[in-house]
């Protein structure tokens, strides 16, 4: 390495004390996904962020051996990259995974119907419900199928580069009166190579045995929100209200015909107590002997999420900018000119100033999402969530179901176990990559969280493909190089900038980050999962049995 | 003054947990690494569509 040529520490490098007393930390490194433990002399010198020069290092001032400078140097947390060529190399590697993920051709939904038979206090699509366009009353007819398939080849001509599984989603895809559609739907699209999932709510499921299956519907997510009754007080059908005993009845039949189901409990803090008491009941019936069977929490998000788009995008005269003041204030250098380096969010301007004399620097804030009560739910932020479920875990280590944690353990585990690349993501979903979802009034999506709502359209396939390009491209266009925060963010190829309806519904438009506790999170889980691969080692080195894979998508 | 690392007594700096990075390479190169990797690309294969019904929101 070249020395003589002035080096700082990366302002990618992300910075994990591994123990109480911070003697060991991991450094990860946001773009070459290079991970590494260094003593804490080493991770003070470049959390310190001086520059690094030949004099320097003749002069003794570097903490370690020359082979160890090196590594580092090679690993990318040493680096000679102004900061703006840092930045300028990230939105070049961003744009190549996004053309890659995007060039892979092209998913779909059907919105079989609009109309629902339950009437949840949380539902995302119960605003669309009132917008005075009769949506309820939109379903897909054989003739719209028939369109609907056409205009999937119109969209993607090259039958092999569309996913082979389609989603019927809704309202409830699966009502009984929905049946004959839904026939047809399915066969047409087993004769082309298709298979289903659905997204329902599986109270009228016991209409659709005959289409269940390996090869038909072969998948299902079911909501289910606790015992009966928890369950009962928020998942009410119309006329019905209680629902769960059909549920579970029509979940056995479902597993009955190998129909893999995944049950979802839309978690907050008054139910998360219910959970065991579910799993229990899962159990008793026997649903976990099948291997086509899984449960996985989701967390309710609050409508008022604060995160870092607060900071990094504050809107003027939004209460909000003036109500975090306290974050931008920390976003300031601090008397000694030492800016935080344990920081989410990379200040480029003061960095290119500061590298072009002395010093480098990082920060970052990120807030939580704000709680939102109501008499039967309250919601909690990310890390609330995440502890309760750790907490679950060590209680009852054979609690089988499965948190939502960004998918962080099991990608650590396969970069330290199969020693393959990281995955990096420059995008968050498939709205961004190729997914569309096509509705019975023949309107065109890219997000299913924002169906029905006309200022989210992206298109038509009533009589022919339509697209409003420009739209198209708010969703296909954007990654994390065309968010300000986001280009400013060292995590963001894990995250890949966060979910757009999310960011959407805070009104912060179609360029900007939703963070949802990820750094966090990130902070957390990685070292776990690094401690749970370590003593994986140790257990096979000893002749123990380790643990089976399915665990490893748990809260370590 | 280095850290211990492990009760025996071993000694680090820096230890490396993955090896396989994205070195500085340019675009045709990374092209080359990444066809030697397996990578979900994400998006328009079953494995994808199954992650996209995990993470439906509030359904």
């Amino acid at each position: 390495m070249d020395y003589t040529v002035k080096h700082h520490t990366s302002l990618y490098t992300i910075f994990i004390p591994l123990d109480s007393d911070s003697s060991e930390w991991m450094l990860v490194h946001g773009y070459t996904g290079a991970m590494d433990i260094v003593n804490n002399n080493i991770a003070q010198f470049l959390r310190k962020g001086g520059t690094l020069s030949q004099e320097k290092i003749d002069a003794g001032s570097f903490p370690c051996s020359t082979e160890s400078l090196e590594r580092l140097t090679k690993r990318g947390y040493i680096t000679s990259k102004a900061p703006v060529e840092e930045k300028a190399w990230v939105h070049s590697m961003a744009n190549y995974f996004h053309d890659k993920s995007r060039g892979s051709g092209a998913s779909f939904c059907l919105l079989v119907a609009y109309d629902c038979n339950f009437r949840c206090p949380y539902c995302f699509e119960n605003g669309i419900s009132n917008n005075g366009k009769g949506w309820s009353k939109k379903t897909f007819t054989k003739d719209s199928a028939d369109r609907a398939f056409a205009a999937m080849l119109e969209i993607e001509p090259d039958i092999n580069r569309i996913s082979k599984s389609i989603t019927l989603y809704g309202g409830e895809p699966l009502l009984g009166r929905n049946h004959a559609v839904v026939d047809y739907i399915v066969r047409k699209g087993m004769d082309l190579g298709f298979q289903f999932s659905a997204i329902t709510n599986g109270y009228e499921l016991q209409h659709y045995k005959d289409l269940l299956g390996p090869g038909k519907i072969r998948m299902l997510q079911i909501t289910i929100d606790g015992p009966k009754a928890i369950h009962d007080t928020r998942r009410t059908h119309f006329e019905d209200g209680s629902t769960f005993d059909r549920i579970i009845d029509n979940i056995e039949m479902a597993l009955e015909l190998n129909t893999a189901i995944s049950v979802r409990i839309n978690t907050e803090v008054k139910n998360f107590e219910y959970i065991q008491e579910l799993h229990e009941l899962f159990k008793e019936r026997g649903f976990f002997k099948s291997k086509y069977f899984s449960v996985y929490s989701g967390l309710i998000h609050s409508e008022d999420e604060i995160s870092c788009n607060v900071v990094m995008s504050p809107q003027k005269g939004n209460e909000s900018s003036a109500k975090y003041s306290r974050v931008f204030k920390e976003l300031e250098v601090t008397d000694d000119g030492v800016y935080n380096p344990d920081a989410q969010y990379i200040n480029f301007e003061a960095e290119q100033t500061r590298a072009e004399s002395a010093d480098g620097l990082v920060f970052h804030y990120d807030m939580n999402e704000e709680d939102e009560a109501t008499e039967t739910m309250r919601t909690m932020n990310r890390v609330e969530y995440m502890n309760k479920f750790r907490e679950a875990y060590a209680n009852n280590p054979e609690l089988k179901v499965s948190c939502q944690d960004f998918g962080l353990p099991s990608r650590i585990m396969n970069v330290l176990k199969g020693q393959r690349l990281v995955e990096f993501q420059a995008t968050f979903c498939g709205a961004q990559n190729g997914m569309y979802i096509l509705d019975p009034c023949g309107d065109i999506y890219t997000c299913w969280e924002l169906v029905g709502q006309d200022e989210f359209l992206v298109g038509s396939y009533k009589e022919k493909i339509e697209f409003d390009r420009e739209a198209v491209e708010k969703w296909q266009g954007k990654n994390i190089s065309k968010v300000d925060a986001c280009s400013k963010c060292k995590y963001a190829f894990f995250c890949g900038g966060g979910c757009m309806a999310g960011a959407l519904r805070e009104g912060r438009g179609y360029n900007s980050p939703h963070c949802d506790g990820y750094p966090r999170v990130f902070q957390d889980l990685v070292p776990r999962t690094y401690f749970k691969y370590q003593q994986q080692l140790e257990d096979e080195a000893a002749g123990k049995e380790t643990e089976k894979e399915e665990v490893v998508n748990q809260i370590i | 003054m280095k850290n211990k690392k492990q009760p025996n007594g071993d000694y680090i700096e820096v230890k490396s947990v993955n090896e396989n990075i994205y070195d500085m390479f340019s675009v045709e190169e990374l092209e080359e690494r990444l066809q030697m990797s397996t990578l979900n690309w994400g998006c328009g294969t079953d494995e994808c569509t199954s992650v996209v019904i995990m993470d439906s929101k509030n359904r």
